[in-house]
């Protein structure tokens, strides 16, 4: 009997040795990254994404992690400098040796830390709405293509706006901050308004961070368009529309395309002046969904009621949990074995389906037009049926000309993604780079 | 199992059994894990492979149609469709003109890139064209009609989001046939002129999905699409042909579990139920492009076909080798256990009294030599079993030997009191001879004692005499005087031997153990002097033993013995030899291990032997032979006797004596009783 009980006890603490060491070799936490702005300008938008990122991290964890093991964020701050940007994330995949980075907003940063990802074959996450024009093999674009945000955008102002009783919006004022976002927008709205015998009455740039919109809004008075499409990003908004109303140009007579103005910008704007204009996004957070109605009520339980969701936010949720459903798939979170499982993966996101699209790394999204209310939020008046296949590069242009622009924009800013501040110029206000908003 | 013959079954069955068992379980479960990973590897690999195969070939109708928009035959063809048709009408022969001019390069467009019909739209919703001359021809496709058909919804898109559109796949026509839609604009000069528009041929679709390869009988792959809470079949199925567009399964039923999953936007695998509720093996995707469910599956049934084969052949083995261990265990236990039986019979019988049975030895085993060692058992036992008779008459002599050997024991008896009589009044004599010596020493102790005073006085007064008057005396009464005066100190020896003699006799002795050897040699030293003055060699012939003893008188009578022997001898060569051993001599007989002083002395006359003993008894000359009051011996006889021994001589005359003596039992330990 006893040597029965030996040889039992034998056998369970052999098979407990074997599991520990199975166990001990996957203890360890898979790392990621999650680098964002927690300082400078852009913090204020960062932060929430890195808040959101970091939700959807411990929502994976609580719930077993991945591959038995949990997940480690690692979070790097880019302090709103591009430069910082990339030596980060070099630092990320390097020293830290994190498995895949979800991070940056502006597109400038984006394209500074392209090439370090690319020279280590690595993984980057990007959460935001941007200009398109690019596809790498090494980031993932959770965030909408031009034709997932600007052309139906574009398209509904054209079928739903306007004067009444006219068949739509035909005259179009472009306003944006000077820098790659806007500039590649404009060409791309430009294109498209042009192809459907549309009119761009004016095309104005204010610089980023500058208040100065005195002139712009004059324009605006003096063309009198259908609609204003602004991709005015950061600060300068505020300034914006104070002087537009206090022009007395109201939402009613004409109303406000954004692009770059989403819930939690709304928070640091004057929502009343604002109520009736619009924004195209593929997230609000008044969309009436399960999934939605959830991820909200997580996310103010966790930071607090008074915080909002917003596209990035979303957009920088779900990145986390597709990169985990493709590592489950892969059943290890090395990165290209990761990346080839990525390019199938379909994930319920708060905004409805996404998909990731296998031949260029961008996301099916849905599209939505929502109309500012007088709380903050917006109420959808506009949502594409069904998720929209990206199209990074608009079909109006081959991707040669295209990519021929961009460089055009790059050189002629002096080697640099966003225009440069007049040295002469007494409006300088903010420091290089900041205001660098969505895109 | 209370016999050897069932637990030895048992135990065969259970010891061969049991291991096959748990192997064949091990082996076969590992068997279908893997027959089931394996298939579901197959059926993941074909399900991969035909989302591939499918975003592979949309890509390749998205380019097709993407590329076409850009050549100037579509540019110029649409340009002028157009334009005829709006300026002159449909039924214009202008409009038939360019139409007769476009149309074999627009047929050859649709029947090279393999698509069923390519229709031309106006920017303002007018189809323009259609290679197929269907009713879709010269229609407003913004009219109520047909805003909603799939090819006025992608077109639409492809006219105002400008990029090439991929329509859903639905039913279309007044046919119903499912079809798809790729629509792109074509644009000269950044201006849209209108939409090229290429309907995909379901055929191609249907014959990817319906690729039945490895997929065995019961396998397919089904598509279905998610409406309205409902999960919509595309294409026709394998057990269901007519499925497209008309099976139907509602969300949160319990069928086609995989698609509903499926359509929801997740991938997975597994054991699940299909839309026929057969249980199935699945592995599902999803595909974006057209918000396709896919399953690729194949019946539980025939998958596991082979892990039911398998598992009938396991049984089937399994009880082959449970049976033929079972025989095989009933065999080997009987050769065991029919020996035993027999041996038990036998052992029965000769129980029994049959003791001329024997056991039949069938084998030279153990059992065999159980069997052997039996026999000779048996045949012992009839040997020294006697008959009854035999016993009866032996028991007869044994009751009158018995009545004999009562008479003799009564005779005993009788003779034994007689003895116990003869041995208490032996007994009560030797007390008194003992008392009555004793009382002798005593009275030889004080009379010797009281004599010396007066014989001093004697002595003194004689001396006295000679001083006073020696001058009055003449040299004749001197020497009388000189005489009496010699005679008293002789007279005062005699006395002092006595009273020695008679203390031996009644002091106690000092009891201890004692190494003879030792005291001996402490003897042979004190006398070293003499023996080399008269060249005597002492000799040990054995040992001595250590007993217990009074030292001092022991020491005493081998001094006596060792210094008559240096005394009586006038040899040039002298020698003593001290032994103790078995009796060896002629005289008297004892079994006992004796010690004894051996010399080459001047010996003893038979005569003398036995006054050697006697106190002051001396055989020569009072000045001859070292001299002495001749009672050394005396003291000698009287210590062995005092320590329970006996002691005699045995002597040739002219060539030595020895002296043999026992001192009572040396060797148990037990010491010689203490005086009294």
């Amino acid at each position: 009997m006893r040597k029965r009980q030996a040889t039992i006890s034998f056998l369970v603490l052999t098979t407990l040795v074997f599991t520990g060491c199975e166990d001990r070799a996957s203890r360890q936490p898979i790392r990621v990254g999650v680098l964002h702005s927690l300082t400078g300008t852009m913090a204020i938008s960062e932060k929430s994404v890195r808040d959101a990122t970091l939700m959807a991290i411990d929502e994976i964890n609580a719930d077993g992690g991945l591959l038995g093991r949990k997940i480690e964020a690692v979070v790097a701050d880019g302090k709103s400098d591009w430069p910082t940007f990339a030596s980060e994330a070099d630092r990320l995949i390097r020293r830290e040796k994190v498995s895949v980075v979800f991070g940056c907003w502006t597109s400038a940063s984006r394209k500074t830390v392209r090439p370090v990802f690319e020279k280590h074959n690595h993984l980057l996450f990007y959460p935001v709405q941007y200009e398109g024009l690019e596809q790498s093999p090494n980031i993932v674009y959770t965030g909408a293509a031009p034709n997932q945000q600007i052309l139906p955008a574009v398209k509904w102002c054209f079928d739903e706006l306007g004067a009444p009783g006219s068949e739509g919006a035909r005259k179009f004022f472009l306003v944006g901050s000077d820098y790659v976002f806007p500039r590649t927008a404009n060409a791309i709205m430009k294109a498209q308004i042009a192809a459907l015998r549309g009119e761009v009455v004016d095309e104005q740039y204010v610089l980023l961070g500058s208040v100065d919109v005195k002139d712009v809004v004059d324009r605006i008075v003096q063309t009198k368009p259908d609609v204003i499409l602004n991709t005015i990003n950061g600060d300068t908004n505020i300034a914006f529309f104070r002087e537009l109303r206090a022009a007395g140009v109201t939402a009613d007579a004409i109303p406000t395309m954004s692009f770059s103005i989403a819930e939690d910008e709304l928070r640091s704007m004057d929502a009343e002046s604002m109520k009736g204009d619009y924004a195209a996004w593929n997230y609000f957070q008044s969309i009436d969904r399960k999934e939605n109605t959830e991820f909200v009520a997580r996310f103010t339980a966790k930071y607090g009621a008074g915080r909002v969701t917003d596209d990035p936010i979303e957009a920088g949720y779900f990145g986390v949990h597709l990169w985990a459903q493709a590592v489950r798939d892969a059943g290890t979170d090395e990165v290209s074995t990761v990346r080839k499982a990525l390019r199938d993966q379909t994930y319920a996101a708060p905004e409805g389906l996404v998909s990731v699209d296998g031949d260029t790394q961008h996301t099916w999204k849905t599209v939505r037009v929502g109309k500012i209310t007088d709380n903050g939020q917006f109420e959808i008046v506009w949502t594409s049926q069904h998720p929209v296949r990206p199209v990074p590069f608009p079909v109006l242009k081959s991707r040669t000309e295209w990519e021929q622009f961009l460089t055009d924009l790059y050189e002629g800013w002096g080697e640099s993604w966003a225009a440069p501040v007049p040295a002469s110029s007494s409006e300088v206000t903010k420091l290089p780079g900041a205001g660098a908003d969505p895109g | 199992m209370k016999s050897i013959f069932g637990k030895l079954v048992f135990w065969f069955v259970v010891i061969s059994v049991v291991p096959l068992a748990v192997v064949a379980f091990l082996a076969h479960s590992n068997a279908e894990r893997n027959i089931k990973a394996e298939i579901m590897n197959h059926l993941e690999s074909t399900a991969d492979n035909r989302v591939d195969q499918i975003q592979a070939y949309l890509r390749e109708r998205h380019r097709i149609v993407s590329t076409l928009s850009r050549t100037p035959g579509i540019t110029d063809a649409i340009e002028r469709l157009d334009d005829a048709f709006t300026t002159h009408g449909p039924e214009s022969p202008q409009y038939a003109d360019v139409d007769r001019q476009v149309r074999p390069f627009l047929t050859y467009i649709r029947d090279s890139t393999g698509f069923r019909n390519l229709f031309l739209i106006s920017p303002k919703g007018l189809a323009v064209f259609s290679v197929n001359e269907d009713d879709v021809a010269g229609a407003n496709l913004k009219s109520d009609a047909l805003r909603d058909s799939q090819l006025a919804k992608v077109s639409d898109r492809a006219n105002t989001l400008l990029e090439t559109a991929l329509s859903d796949f639905d039913e279309h026509g007044e046919a119903g046939e499912p079809a798809a839609f790729v629509a792109a604009p074509v644009i000269r000069d950044g201006q849209v002129l209108g939409v090229v528009a290429l309907q995909m041929s379901n055929r191609e679709v249907y014959d990817m999905i319906q690729d039945y390869t490895g997929l065995g009988t019961t396998g397919e792959t089904s598509i279905a699409i998610g409406v309205n809470g409902e999960v919509v079949f595309v294409a026709p199925l394998r057990h269901d042909p007519n499925a497209a567009f008309t099976r139907r399964v509602s969300i949160g039923s319990s069928l086609a579990l995989p698609m509903q999953e499926a359509v929801s936007g997740r991938k997975g695998k597994g054991v699940t139920t299909d839309y026929r509720g057969t249980q199935i093996l699945a592995v599902w995707r999803y595909l974006p492009a057209w918000r396709w469910g896919m399953v690729v599956k194949i019946d539980a049934g025939e998958a596991f076909a082979s892990i039911a084969k398998l598992r009938m052949l396991a049984l089937t083995v399994g009880i082959v080798a449970f049976l033929a261990v079972l025989v095989l265990a009933l065999t080997i236990s009987k050769t065991i256990t029919h020996p035993i039986n027999e041996l038990i019979t036998s052992t029965k019988q000769i129980g029994g009294g049959d003791l001329s049975h024997r056991a039949k030895i069938r084998s030279f085993d153990e059992i065999g030599q159980l069997a052997a060692a039996f026999n000779e058992m048996a045949e012992d036992l009839e040997k020294s079993i006697v008959s009854h008779d035999q016993i009866a008459q032996a028991a007869k002599e044994l009751r009158a030997a018995r009545t004999a050997s009562l008479n003799i024991m009564q005779d005993i008896d009788m003779a034994r009191q007689r003895a116990e009589q003869a041995e208490a009044d032996i007994r009560q004599t030797a007390e008194e001879l003992e008392r009555s010596n004793k009382e002798l020493d005593d009275f030889a102790y004080i009379a010797s004692h009281d004599l010396k005073t007066p014989l001093r006085g004697i002595n003194h007064y004689a001396g006295f005499v000679i001083e006073d008057y020696g001058d009055k005396l003449d040299d004749e009464g001197r020497e009388k005087l000189e005489t009496m005066q010699r005679l008293c100190v002789q007279m005062e020896a005699l006395i002092n031997t006595l009273m020695t003699y008679s203390r031996v006799g009644r002091l106690d002795l000092g009891i201890e153990p004692s190494d003879l050897n030792v005291v001996v040699q402490e003897i042979v030293d004190g006398l070293r002097v003499r023996l080399d003055e008269f060249n005597v060699d002492v000799r040990f012939a054995s040992p001595l033993p250590t007993i217990t003893c009074d030292r001092g008188r022991i020491g005493e009578l081998f001094y006596n013995l060792i210094n008559n022997a240096i005394n009586y001898n006038d040899k040039d060569e002298r020698w003593i030899e001290i032994g103790y051993g078995p009796y060896s001599g002629d005289g008297e007989l004892t079994t006992e291990d004796v010690f004894y002083v051996r010399d080459n002395g001047i010996g003893i006359r038979d005569k003398h032997l036995d006054s050697v003993f006697r106190i002051f008894k001396r055989l020569h000359a009072r000045d001859k032979y070292g001299g002495g009051t001749g009672a050394g011996l005396t003291f000698v006889k009287k210590t062995v006797e005092r320590h329970g021994g006996r002691i005699w001589v045995e002597s040739n005359l002219g060539e030595g004596t020895t002296f043999f003596f026992t001192l009572a039992d040396p060797g148990n330990g037990q010491g010689p009783a203490g005086g009294e």
